[in-house]
């Protein structure tokens, strides 16, 4: 009879017990050292013995995206069950390291903004003109109060009426200008 | 009211979208013998990278154009659904992507920002109903609802 703790037993990933590679259509696929992965309670009896084994495409998921974005990174399968955690991005070097990272930024799409051109006002919708790292855009922004999140006390995370988002790093690192126009909303 | 493709580009025109992306949905159409089941822009590359892309799906074929710097090598995909077993609409933090199986290998058909979610949830679905229209016929739908049935039978068991 498995007590709560074994139920509950995180496996934490490390480049001793794990190996990221793509496949052949650029997915992030690993190898990890660990016992057989159950597919059902059929196979409670089974051997438990850890070995290398391929599990094929996972999918990273960050736990903590805002404080924590390179540290508890969860290792999912197709269906969302979690094979294991990545304790911290660091613990991996190199190619494995790169392949998590690729793979995170493509999950996580938020440009940061660096400078505010314009903002304007008008029944209820606010209207954005911004430069961010990945170049100017625009977007426009419903219930702006609401829709501007502060998440530390310098980064604020904006999400747009189609729910794109937008980080502010350093919110007291913009110039004189840009911050004059976003402090009516802080 | 059905606007037209034409008359979409026109207002398109009109309303001073990108160049890129005016050029890359006639593209696109032109390649799609100027008949659409539906359409839809994406403006994502592989690495998250801002592009003009655009999709077509019609008559049992997917069409992709997605613009390069040089406008004379845009990257043309045709893709025929029957090859397909399985779309998929992948809904990611700010970005989201269609993916699709062929073969048992999953592969990624294009990706873009929260703006065209809506349109590529709908993209993947029609998608995957053209797949079915063509397999999954009366006999394969029995057998999905009796292996249905003996699950449901296992549960009480």
């Amino acid at each position: 009879m498995k007590n709560f703790l074994d139920l509950a037993e995180l496996k934490y990933f490390t480049s001793d017990n794990a190996k990221m590679y793509k496949t052949k259509n650029g997915f992030a696929a690993m190898k990890a050292f660990m016992p057989p992965i159950k597919k059902d309670d059929l196979a409670e009896g089974q051997d438990n013995t850890p070995d290398w084994q391929d599990l094929g495409r996972v999918y990273f998921h960050r736990m903590f995206p805002f404080d924590a974005p390179d540290e508890f990174i969860s290792v999912l399968d197709k269906d969302g069950n979690e094979y294991g955690i990545i304790r911290n991005i660091t613990d991996f070097s190199g190619e494995d390291a790169d392949i998590i990272n690729e793979f995170l930024a493509r999950k996580y799409l938020c440009p940061e903004i660096t400078k505010v051109i314009s903002l304007k006002e008008k029944l209820g919708y606010s209207y954005w003109e911004v430069e961010t790292d990945k170049g100017k855009m625009s977007f426009s922004m419903h219930d702006t109060y609401r829709n501007i999140a502060r998440v530390s006390d310098t980064r604020l995370v904006l999400t747009d009426v189609d729910g794109n988002r937008f980080g502010i790093k350093d919110v007291l690192a913009l110039d004189s200008k840009s911050y004059r126009k976003i402090e009516l909303y802080l | 009211m059905q606007i037209s493709w034409k008359g979409t580009i026109i207002i398109m025109k009109k309303k001073i979208i990108p160049p890129g992306r005016i050029r890359v949905r006639e593209k696109v159409m032109s390649a799609a013998g100027g008949n659409a089941d539906y359409s839809f822009d994406f403006n994502l590359y592989e690495k998250n990278e801002y592009i003009y892309g655009a999709a077509v799906i019609n008559g049992g074929f997917v069409y992709i154009v997605i613009e390069n710097s040089n406008k004379d090598n845009d990257t043309e995909i045709k893709l025929t659904i029957d090859d397909v077993t399985e779309f998929r609409y992948i809904n990611n933090s700010g970005c989201v992507a269609i993916e699709y199986t062929k073969s048992g290998e999953d592969f990624e058909l294009c990706r873009s920002d929260m703006r065209n979610a809506v349109a590529m949830q709908i993209g993947s679905k029609r998608g995957q109903r053209g797949w079915r229209k063509r397999f999954y016929n009366l006999p394969e739908m029995r057998k999905d609802a009796k292996a249905g049935f003996n699950s449901m039978l296992g549960m009480y068991r």
